[in-house]
């Protein structure tokens, strides 16, 4: 039985390197904890300019109905 | 029918070339006034607004109005092998999926004939509200490409700051800042190579360079490019063709994130 899921976007999907299960089996084996064996997720890293941009861009049609007043 | 006959070809493949990089397809319009162009990058925040104007073909015929859908990086491969001193006519039938692309050199002794298969293309046709700018620039083309190309070195956005010291142009990167500043010059020789501002009020502007970059393409259609700019909104930089249009693109401005939580829920 497993209740612990990763969920990711489609958009991460690209940027998943790993995700493994600690343990596994009625004996837990591999792992020493409590009954709940961890799942880890390993994403790559973001592009830079993603990550560093504190700026959003709205799309034109946004500006264009601001000016025209709709 | 249509059938526009355009002595000045070149500036037809200019236009191709300096629209392909930003738009994949669109539809071109035809109707009694021109020969038009407005479509969107993927992401929705610039657009290509072109504009060729009946009077500056040599014989434009156009019976109906009419649509054609073209892939862009093909017909630019269709005007690749127009010369640059030949004359270009493009014809289509009412109804047709295709059009025809004829080339006559100067002398008439080679003539080309190319026929291209048309798309149908949905697209978002935006209405263009008119604005009144705070500021407008209108320096040499081949500055601002240089200055595009220069600050895209340094950083991926680029600040256009006008005030009434000059336009800047500013950037930021992991290797430092550079900023570039234009100051008015009107006393020189040629009135093409003057840098002359209009300014009603600062303006301060981020965007992205990766489309100013794109934008400069169109540098060989004009030796002058005009930048009209209004905080928080839109850039227009156009480019005029000969006597004929012109080519706008216009591209969104980058709001802080902070900045758009202050602002008043509507």
């Amino acid at each position: 039985m497993r209740i612990d899921y990763f969920l990711v976007s489609e958009t991460l999907k690209e940027r998943i390197v790993a995700c493994e299960m600690h343990g596994h089996g009625i004996e837990l084996e591999g792992f020493y904890g409590s009954d709940h064996c961890p799942v880890t997720l390993e994403l790559s890293p973001s592009s830079n300019s993603q990550n560093e941009d504190p700026f959003v861009t709205k799309p034109l049609s946004y500006f264009f109905s601001l000016l025209s007043g709709c | 029918m249509l059938e526009l006959r355009l002595v000045q070809g070149s500036l037809l493949k200019k236009v191709l070339e300096s629209v392909k990089e930003l738009v994949n397809d669109a539809n071109f319009d035809c109707s009694s006034t021109g020969f038009s162009l407005q479509a969107m990058d993927s992401s929705h925040v610039a657009l290509v607004a072109l504009l060729l104007r009946s009077e500056g073909f040599e014989h434009y015929r156009c019976d109906r109005n009419i649509s054609m859908g073209m892939n862009l990086n093909n017909m630019a491969k269709m005007l690749k092998c127009a010369g640059n001193d030949d004359i270009i006519t493009i014809k289509a039938d009412d109804g047709s999926d295709t059009v025809t692309f004829m080339f006559e050199s100067p002398t008439q002794d080679k003539i080309s004939d190319f026929e291209m298969k048309l798309m149908d293309i949905d697209s978002e046709h935006l209405g263009i509200p008119e604005a009144e700018y705070h500021a407008i620039v209108k320096m040499p083309s081949s500055e601002f490409a240089r200055i595009c190309k220069d600050l895209s070195s340094i950083g991926d956005t680029v600040v256009i700051s006008v005030t009434k010291e000059g336009v800047k142009f500013s950037t930021k990167g992991d290797i430092g800042t550079a900023n570039i500043v234009c100051r008015q010059n009107t006393s020189v020789d040629k009135p093409e190579e003057a840098t002359v501002i209009e300014m009603n009020e600062p303006v301060s502007l981020t965007f992205a360079l990766r489309y100013m970059n794109s934008f400069t393409k169109a540098t060989p259609l004009s030796n002058t490019v005009t930048i009209s700019l209004s905080n928080e909104l839109p850039v227009v930089v156009e480019y005029k063709i000969a006597e004929m249009g012109y080519v706008r693109f216009y591209l969104a401005p980058k709001i802080e994130e902070d900045e758009e939580d202050t602002k008043p829920q509507v």
